[in-house]
C-alpha cells in the first residue's frame, strides 16, 4: 500500500471546515490522495484519457460532498468507495458498447491498451492487464484493491459494501481467472 | 507485500506471484498531477468576494458630470428614453381618460340628472337623495311657513265669515 500521508485525514478534514484554511485543506487532500487515488482508477479503467475523465469527476464529487462526510469511516475509506464506484459506473458503461465474445472483448481491450500512449508494457504485464481487463466489473475492483493496493479486507467491506465473507470468494474468483490466463498464455508460447 | 496477500497468491495463483508490481507499463503526462490540482482548484475554489473600492474625492461637479456622461452612453440613453416615451404615453392616455369624464358631465344639465334621479329612485338610497336635493333637508328655515296667534285668529274669523262647519275644516286639514 501506499506510504501514509504526514497530515491526517482529521486535519484536512478540519482545514476544509473552515473557509479561511480550505485552500490549504484541499491542497492537503490532494497531496495526500490524489495520485493514490488516480492510480487505482488507472487500474480499473486502464487507459490514461478514461482514468483522467474518471478521477476528474471524483474529485469533483469528493470536494461538494465534503461537508455531508461524516467520519463514521476513515476519510481514505470514503474516498476509495467514491473513486470505486466512479469506476465501475464508468467500466459498465463502455462494456454496454462491447461486443459479448471473449475473443472480441480480448482483441478490443487489447487495441486500446496499444493505442494508449501513456501505456508501454513488457509482453508479462500486457498479459496480465488482459487478464485483468476481461473480469467482470465488481471482481476487478475487488482484484485491484487487495492485489494492488493490498488493502485489508476489513476495510474493502467498508469501500465496496459488502461482507468480508463475499470479498474472499470473489478475489479467490478472480485470482483463479488470471491465474489460468496467465497459464493459457505461458503454454500457448511454449 | 504484506505476508498474507504473497501467501494468498503463492497458493492460489503461483504465476501471479512471481510477477513483479512495480513496473505495470502505466505512465503519465508530464506535470500531470500538478495540472490536475490546479485545474480542480479553478474548477471547485470558493467564489471570491468582490472587493468594494471606496469612493474616491472629487468635487460634486465631477461627480455631476461624470453621472451625466455615464447616463449618454448609448446604451443608458436608449433605456431612459423608453422610459421617458413609457411616462409620457401614460400621462397622456391617463390625461385623456379623465377629460373624456369631465366633457360627458357637463353636457348634462340639472334637469337631465333631475328625471335621471326620479326614474331610477329606487337606486339611490335616502341619504343620497339627501345629498342631490330631493330629501325634507331640502326646507331651510327661510322658507317654512310659521303661523303666529294673530294668524290663527284671522283665520279662524275668516272661517266664520265663510260659515264653514267643523266637519269641512278638518276636510281642508
Amino acid at each position: 500500500m501506499a506510504e501514509q500521508p504526514s497530515i491526517t485525514d482529521e486535519q484536512i478534514l478540519s482545514l476544509l471546515d473552515k473557509e479561511a484554511s480550505y485552500e490549504q485543506g484541499f491542497k492537503a487532500l490532494m497531496s495526500a490522495y490524489q495520485e493514490r487515488l488516480y492510480w487505482h482508477v488507472r487500474r480499473m479503467v486502464d487507459s490514461h484519457e478514461d482514468a483522467n475523465d474518471v478521477i476528474q469527476n471524483v474529485f469533483i464529487k469528493v470536494f461538494r460532498n465534503i461537508k455531508k462526510f461524516k467520519g463514521d469511516s476513515k476519510l481514505y475509506t470514503w474516498l476509495y468507495r467514491i473513486a470505486t464506484n466512479e469506476s465501475i459506473t464508468f467500466l459498465k458503461k463502455r462494456n454496454k458498447k462491447a461486443t459479448n465474445s471473449l475473443d472480441d472483448e480480448l482483441s478490443t481491450v487489447a487495441h486500446q491498451l496499444t493505442a494508449d500512449t501513456y501505456f508501454d508494457p513488457d509482453a508479462a504485464q500486457m498479459h496480465l492487464k488482459l487478464a485483468i481487463a476481461i473480469l467482470p466489473e465488481k471482481q476487478k475492483a475487488v482484484f485491484t484493491l487487495r492485489y494492488y493496493e493490498e488493502m485489508p479486507y476489513i476495510e474493502m467491506a467498508k469501500v465496496l459494501d459488502t461482507t468480508v465473507g463475499a470479498l474472499k470468494a470473489s478475489y479467490h474468483h478472480a485470482l483463479k481467472k488470471v491465474e489460468a490466463y496467465l497459464k493459457n498464455v505461458e503454454h500457448n508460447s511454449l | 507485500m504484506k505476508k498474507e496477500i504473497k501467501e494468498e497468491l503463492k497458493i492460489h495463483a503461483p504465476l501471479l506471484s512471481g510477477m513483479s508490481k512495480q513496473q505495470e507499463g502505466y505512465k503519465v503526462p508530464d506535470d500531470y498531477f500538478a495540472r490536475m490540482e490546479a485545474d480542480l482548484w479553478e474548477q471547485l475554489k470558493p467564489a471570491t468576494k468582490t472587493v468594494v473600492e471606496p469612493a474616491s474625492h472629487t468635487s460634486w461637479f465631477d461627480g455631476l458630470i461624470q453621472q451625466i456622461s455615464w447616463l449618454l452612453q448609448p446604451r443608458m440613453a436608449l433605456q431612459l428614453a423608453s422610459v421617458a416615451l413609457i411616462i409620457v404615453a401614460g400621462l397622456f392616455i391617463m390625461n385623456r381618460t379623465a377629460t373624456d369624464k369631465t366633457d360627458a358631465l357637463a353636457d348634462l344639465t340639472a334637469d337631465e340628472a333631475s328625471e335621471y334621479v326620479l326614474a331610477h329612485l329606487d337606486e339611490f338610497d335616502t341619504e343620497s337623495l339627501i345629498e342631490l336635493g330631493f330629501g325634507d333637508a331640502d326646507f331651510s328655515a327661510d322658507e317654512a311657513v310659521f303661523f303666529n296667534d294673530t294668524d290663527v285668529d284671522e283665520l279662524m274669523d275668516e272661517l266664520q265669515r265663510e260659515n264653514i262647519d267643523l266637519e269641512t275644516l278638518e276636510f281642508y286639514l
